[in-house]
């Protein structure tokens, strides 16, 4: 589903992705995961088509990332959502369905906004929300267009217990559904039964890839060992 | 669906929004008529001091403005120009980066769309400048009303080419690699004009007449965008003909230029615009009063600094300051502005002294100073730190945190004013206490603005409303913090025939209201709230 071959992103001097490769198949959902500056949002930019690559080539259903077939595939959340002042919560899910095409909206927009306790606010304008509640709006705007892939960058910053578990459970039928989830975070336990792949990112290179019960298996043998313990491990500077 | 439809109609909501929210809040009509209210007095300012020059004073007065508007108009086009191989434009809000962009729209037909909308809007927007700028235009020439849509539209054309052409030499240097090769280009131009411009000069021997003959060359008239604006900008001083119509469908054609090659060669701009939107997004919250203002300086990225501890609570602001401006400025104290307000001293200091005006040179000089300090006052220091929580956290005595906060711009200001007042009172030879006086009276003036960027925050709590009823504050700021000086101050000039006297009286009254306002700052500060 999604295919990145020796990504490399550089800002001026520094980079900050170095010659990354990864593919995601249909119904992976996969943890990107990395300590603070190690490249997660970049590579996740990178992907989106909102930074340009310095090289190598990313793929989405076998269509180069920035065509026109390739965006109709994706959804994107990002790290700190900034959303239109003056639009209502239903204008924006509005505007998202005609730009995705997004047929017979209104129920399915109906119901994300019930699931995340937003559909009382569906009137308000952005500027008026709290900050977890523009994240939640901005989540529902990456799940209302139901495509193949998801990017979300830390989209469970600033929810609130319940939203996290919907945001959860969203996941796994999203998984059930053959749907591809890319989700960098640093709340390790809430992916810690949810992510059947784990992508550890650090100083903008990939030290990790791999299925969580393998990563369990090598590292610990044990029920017992938590994810927390395991990426504490491998990040560790020598 | 159709994508320029869908942007459209995403317009289309973002505009009822805002009718429904005057519905909901008609107060805020209220803004709106002052704006009127101020939009009216500029043009009955207009009407009003519409006056017939003599012929004489007229012709010499169109050279005038000829050469300002050709000399401004290259200026800001060269500079923007040069600016576009740094940075690109944006026509863009947060929201459309992080909702639009991502989306299948087509990345083209997005940049189409948002420059026709941004350069539609601001023809109306810019309005502001022209008509602030009519009174000064018509006391310096004649100018023929009926005409007024051309030195419209003359001026608009130059602002509204600016934007899409900086996008589309940013986006060709990006595309191409050019960006090294360009800003040479752009450099060679900027020397070649000013070799241009010290060529006549010297040719004529005079500097004023050296200018004005430069800059009203018939020649320029052929450049596109700086002639071209010139010519239609003119009609209405010097009289219509039929290049005034040529002009203005040149100026138009070369916009039109710049938006199709955009659309033609821009596809994978997203990335170019991120930075210039992000920081059009904090300008916007500055100016609700949310955020740092940085005032115009070259930057240093100096990223090892050692400042030492400057005391502890309040003084902590004092040290963060001069972090800040150690990054961003020669030094801490004496920055670029001191620099700049050095060589202005030293100019004026020679002009005057050639000329006869000596005294008449320095209070202009200081006036002209507190005027400038007086528009730009909204900004700096106070704002800064009211937007963070810290001012409101570290426990100390309010008038400590007031002084610890404000301390590094008010000695950056007094260094300034020194620099200008020192080389004029030598230059001129001014008596020692009138350039004490002009001192005083600077600093005292700004840290009196300093002062009122408090009382904004009191008493319009509501960013929002910091933001529209800014010409209100402004006028309420004249009437009780300016008004009371310059009443002494004139008094005393003419009870004891000093002009001098003016500046020592504004300069007391500034102190004493300063005093007051630190007295009452226990109370000021109660009323603070941390948004
Ligand atoms: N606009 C920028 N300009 C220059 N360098 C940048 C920019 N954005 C990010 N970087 C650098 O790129 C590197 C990766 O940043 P990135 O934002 O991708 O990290 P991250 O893994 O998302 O971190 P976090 O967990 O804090 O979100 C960092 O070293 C950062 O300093
Ligand atoms: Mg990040």
């Amino acid at each position: 589903m999604l295919k990145v071959e020796g990504l490399t992103k550089k800002y001026r001097n520094i980079v900050a992705v170095d010659n990354i490769s990864f593919t995601l198949n249909r119904g992976d959902i996969a943890g990107l995961l990395g300590p603070n500056g190690a490249g997660k949002s970049t590579t996740i930019k990178t992907i989106v088509g909102l930074l340009r690559k310095n090289s190598g080539s990313i793929t989405v259903g076998d269509h180069p990332h920035t065509s026109r077939d390739a965006k109709k595939k994706f959804t994107y959340v990002p790290e700190a959502p900034e959303l239109y002042d003056m639009l209502t919560v239903w204008e924006h899910l509005q505007f998202i369905a005609y730009a995705y095409d997004v047929a017979g909206f209104e129920d399915k927009a109906e119901r994300l906004l019930e699931r995340f306790d937003l559909w009382d606010k569906k009137d308000k304008l952005a500027k008026e929300l709290s900050k977890g509640m523009k994240q939640k709006v901005s989540i529902c705007c990456g799940l209302l267009p139901e495509p193949l892939l998801y990017l979300f960058d830390e989209p469970m910053i600033g929810l609130d217990p319940k939203s996290i578990r919907e945001t959860k459970l969203i996941f796994k039928e999203l998984s059930a559904q053959q749907k591809t989830i890319l989700v960098s975070t640093h709340l390790l336990d809430s992916i810690e039964n949810l992510c059947g792949r784990v992508l550890v990112l650090k100083q903008g290179k990939i030290i990790v890839d791999m299925a969580m019960e393998e990563m369990k298996r090598k590292l610990g043998n044990s029920e017992s060992v938590s994810l927390e313990e395991l990426f504490l491990e491998v990040t560790r500077d020598e | 669906m159709n994508e320029f439809r869908l942007l459209a109609r995403r317009d289309g909501w973002i505009m009822a929004n805002y009718f429904l929210e005057i519905k909901h809040n008609p107060k805020r009509l209220g803004v709106y008529f002052l704006y009127l209210l101020w939009i009216g007095a500029l043009v009955f300012n207009m009407v009003a001091r519409y006056r017939n020059p003599t012929e004489i004073q007229a012709q010499l007065g169109s050279q005038i403005i000829g050469a300002g508007f050709t000399g401004l108009a290259a200026a800001f086009f060269l500079y923007s120009l040069y600016h576009s191989t740094l940075e690109s434009s944006t026509f863009f809000t947060m929201g459309d980066l992080h909702l639009l962009f991502p989306t299948p729209v087509s990345p083209k037909k997005v940049l189409l769309y948002s420059m026709v909308k941004q350069s539609l809007s601001h023809i109306f927007l810019y309005s502001f400048f022209i008509l602030a700028l009519m009174p000064l235009i018509l006391n310096i020439t004649k100018v023929n009303l009926q005409h007024f849509p051309f030195l419209y539209l003359g001026f608009i054309s130059l602002l509204l080419v600016v934007a899409p052409l900086n996008f589309l030499v940013f986006a060709i240097g990006s595309k191409y690699g050019l960006h090294r090769r360009l800003q040479q280009a752009v450099l060679a131009l900027i020397a070649v004009f000013t070799l241009y411009l010290a060529w006549s000069i010297i040719a004529s021997g005079d500097l004023w007449q050296g200018l004005l003959q430069g800059l009203n060359a018939p020649w320029l008239c052929y450049l596109p965008v700086i002639g071209w604006g010139k010519v239609v900008f003119m009609t209405a001083v010097t009289g219509y003909s039929a290049w005034s119509t040529i002009g203005l469908v040149l100026q138009f054609l070369f916009l039109a230029g710049c938006i199709i090659l955009s659309y033609r060669t821009a596809d994978d701009y997203y990335e170019d615009t991120l930075k210039a939107t992000a920081q059009r997004a904090l300008r916007r919250k500055q100016r609700a009063g949310i955020g740092k203002k940085r005032g115009f300086s070259p930057t240093f990225s100096r990223k090892n600094l050692s400042i030492p501890k400057m005391g502890s609570g309040p003084w902590a602001f004092l040290w963060r300051s001069k972090v800040e401006y150690s990054r961003s400025d020669f030094h801490p104290y004496l920055g670029f502005w001191a620099l700049i307000f050095l060589l202005a001293g030293i100019a004026v200091g020679i002009f005057a002294a050639k000329g006869a005006g000596g005294l008449t040179a320095v209070y202009t000089t200081n006036g002209i100073i507190a005027y400038i300090i007086f528009f730009f006052s909204a900004s700096n220091a106070t704002q800064h730190e009211l937007a963070k929580p810290y001012i409101f956290l570290i426990p100390a005595s309010n008038l400590l945190k007031i002084v610890g906060s404000n301390l590094a711009d008010i000695l950056r200001m007094s260094a300034n004013i020194l620099a200008l007042n020192i080389p004029l009172g030598i230059l001129l030879k001014v008596p020692l206490p009138t350039i004490i006086i002009m001192i005083v009276f600077g600093v005292s003036f700004y840290i009196l603005n300093l002062g009122a960027n408090f009382l904004t925050r009191i008493i319009f709590r509501n960013t929002l409303d910091q933001k529209a009823l800014y010409p209100l504050f402004l006028m309420l700021q004249v009437l009780l913090l300016l008004l009371p000086g310059a009443v002494v101050g004139g008094v005393l000039a003419f009870l004891f025939q000093n002009p001098a006297l003016v500046f020592a009286g504004i300069a007391v009254v500034n102190i004493i209201i300063i005093g007051i306002l630190l007295l009452l700052s226990n109370k000021l500060f109660a009323r603070l709230e941390w948004t």
